[in-house]
């Protein structure tokens, strides 16, 4: 098989950067293809741009002129030789014109048609899509009026609470929750804006928000010989600001018979449009298990280690497999879930000061060192964290039999990996995990607003902090002893006698 | 030996008896401790004695068992008080200001939403940290800013 995949695709080029960029690379790697990567000059410390076979400068500027730059990442996949462009998640991974023009220089884009991205990217269109399907709908106006009057008679219809959200969004970027209507004019315009900026494009939809659901997605993947195979859900109803933190599979709300049912919905879904490569369907279910259609994301999802780490596969290589027209090489039967995973995002940021991003110096990210444990980082020591990309600084990722040693797992690796010299979430993560609701499977997506009472930071103790003392004037005494250090070695060694 | 030392951007006072070859004794908090350490990596130093803990330290970051703190000296303390108070409401982080939603002379009350800013592809909003009237606006829509400038200034009324 591997002789086919080389033949078609024995180069790719990788159109994105940090963590997803370093994730794709291994995959190459490991399948004996070369890997190009692309940077801009601020990033030439961070590993993306110096573990591939080859990268490219995309030189400095906004993204447009960069990472968003169609011409210049084609140019550059062109004269390095690259047969196919992987477009990781965010940047230019559901942009149909890139991946048309990628298809139309004669290479290979590394994901779904053009077509199926125009269905699923704008989420007005997949729903008029969905409901051709019979899949089922949230409550919702998805007009093309896009008049104040208009979308706030249409909220008013669909009854407070309800949610503006970003046509073409992602990612929690223009979305708002508006509880009562005198509050619904400053969020459509605050939503618009942002959206604006995002996306280029401020079309907004106005949906029925429901209270206390779970994000329960399932990844498919599709090959063009009409093999349409599901790897399971994830939850992901752990969020701030609309964007998950907290992810794991199997989720605990799920019989076999929901998990049937949602799961085949999901593969109704991608063989309805005909679909190639992975996607994610997503769902959002209340409390009596009724689900309704989200959103597909035609790409690889952030999330996607879990899925990797409980089906035991490679989606990365699935994607290759597929994008050089080879047939998937499972079938549904084949593909179980075993064990359990979670996946915790690491944020450079305050979560008790609003998750106000913080930026700074990694004076050391640390190492996971427990079994089945990954750690997916696009950052190595030394590096700066600074303002001009997300703030995701990496995932960690545990595998554990059960639910319960997985959030064991992930207490113990939280602690490992450090990330010192920049403020992160990381603490905030060992919290969330080890909430009673938590342990308990009691999530839904405004979990961190609900139980932030219990998510408050914990009081170093003053132990702890004399523990902290301790190594700071150790520290400081080396620094003001370093002039006499080989005097300093020889009196080390009083306590020590030859026996 | 009496030593100042700036925890978690709090001043504290403590007692140095004993730093010298490996061993460290001081009284903290009106009690006294005893802690022998040892060097494991370029980061980490092992503690033990009255708590047996992994230390990691960068800069003024240290990390106690995965509890982090910071800990600096007076005389090199780079941390700068950068929480707003009274009346002067500041930018948390460089970025764009995107709305400015008052002008000078408008009364406000705590909690109203004076500027929104953008940092890190998200939206702040700025809102006012106590109740008074508008004095200065130091940036106009579309302005870059650097973190931790005053964007809004506000008088208090004398009660």
């Amino acid at each position: 098989m591997s002789t086919e995949i080389l033949n078609k695709i024995d180069k790719i080029l990788i159109a994105n950067r940090g963590e997803i960029a370093l994730r794709v690379m291994k995959t190459c790697k490991e399948m004996g293809i070369k890997s190009v990567t692309i940077y801009t000059e601020t990033e030439k410390s961070y590993p993306h741009s110096y573990l591939s076979d080859e990268s490219f400068s995309l030189g400095m500027g906004p993204l447009s002129e960069t990472y968003l730059n169609h011409e210049k990442i084609i140019e550059i996949a062109k004269v390095s030789g690259a047969k196919a462009i992987h477009p990781g998640y965010g940047f230019l991974s559901e942009n149909s014109v890139f991946a048309k023009k990628v298809t139309d220089a004669g290479l290979i884009f590394i994901g779904p048609t053009p077509h199926s991205m125009e269905i699923m990217g704008d989420k007005k269109t997949s729903k008029v899509e969905m409901e051709k399907i019979k899949i089922p709908l949230i409550p919702g106006y998805h007009g093309d009026d896009q008049s104040e009057s208009v979308l706030k008679a249409a909220a008013i219809d669909i009854g407070f609470p309800v949610l503006v959200k970003a046509s073409a969004g992602g990612g929690g970027k223009g979305m708002r929750i508006v509880w009562k209507e005198e509050e619904f004019i400053e969020a459509l315009a605050s939503a618009k804006r942002e959206a604006l900026n995002s996306f280029g494009n401020d079309i907004v939809l106005i949906e029925k928000f429901i209270q206390n659901p779970r994000h329960i997605e399932v990844q498919v993947m599709s090959d063009t010989h009409g093999n349409h195979l599901h790897f399971f859900e994830r939850e992901c109803s752990i969020q701030r600001r609309h964007q998950k933190v907290v992810e794991e599979t199997p989720s605990k709300a799920l019989d076999d018979k929901l998990r049937k049912s949602i799961c085949e919905t999901a593969v109704a879904i991608s063989s309805g449009i005909n679909y190639k490569g992975a996607g994610t369907v997503e769902f959002i279910m209340d409390a009596d298990g009724k689900f309704f259609f989200l959103e597909m994301n035609t790409r690889l999802q952030v999330e996607h280690p879990i899925t990797e780490m409980v089906t035991n596969s490679d989606l990365v290589r699935l994607q290759i497999l597929v994008a050089a027209g080879l047939e998937l090489p499972m079938k549904q039967q084949e593909i179980s879930q075993n064990g359990h995973a979670i996946e915790v995002r690491i944020y450079s940021e305050d979560p008790d000061n609003n998750f106000m991003p913080a930026i700074g110096k990694i004076g050391h990210v640390g190492t996971p060192t427990l079994n089945n444990v990954r750690l997916d980082s696009g950052y190595v020591d030394g590096n700066e964290v600074t303002i001009d990309f997300d703030p995701m600084l990496a995932k960690l990722i545990c595998w554990g039999v059960d639910r319960d040693s997985a959030i064991s797992k992930t207490l113990h690796s939280l602690n490992e990996v450090k990330f010192l010299g920049v403020t992160t979430n990381r603490d905030y993560l060992k919290r969330i995990v080890n909430t009673t609701p938590f342990r308990e499977g009691d999530t839904f997506t405004h979990f961190i607003d609900t139980y932030s009472d219990l998510l408050k930071p914990v009081e170093t103790t003053d132990l702890e902090i004399a523990a902290g003392i301790a190594s700071f004037l150790t520290n400081s005494q080396t620094e003001d002893t370093t002039k006499s250090e080989t005097v300093q070695a020889w009196n080390r060694l009083q306590g020590f006698r030859n026996i | 030996m009496k030593k100042k030392l700036i925890i978690n951007s709090k001043e504290v006072e403590i007692d140095l008896s004993l730093n010298r070859d490996g061993k460290v004794e001081f009284t903290f908090n009106g009690k006294q401790y005893s802690f022998s350490n040892r060097k494991v990596d370029s980061v980490s130093q092992y503690i033990s004695g009255d708590l047996n803990a992994l230390v990691s330290s960068f800069e003024n970051n240290f990390i106690v068992d995965g509890r982090e703190m910071t800990i600096e000296s007076p005389l090199r303390s780079r941390s700068k008080s950068n929480a707003s108070s009274g009346g002067h409401m500041q930018s948390p982080m460089p970025g764009k200001i995107l709305q400015v939603l008052v002008k000078v002379g408008d009364v406000v009350k705590e909690g109203d939403s004076l500027i929104v800013m953008e940092a890190m592809k998200m939206e702040h909003t700025i809102k006012a940290n106590a109740d008074g009237t508008i004095s200065a606006i130091h940036f106009s829509e579309g302005q870059q800013c650097a973190g931790g400038v005053d964007l809004v200034d506000l008088s208090q009324e004398e009660a």
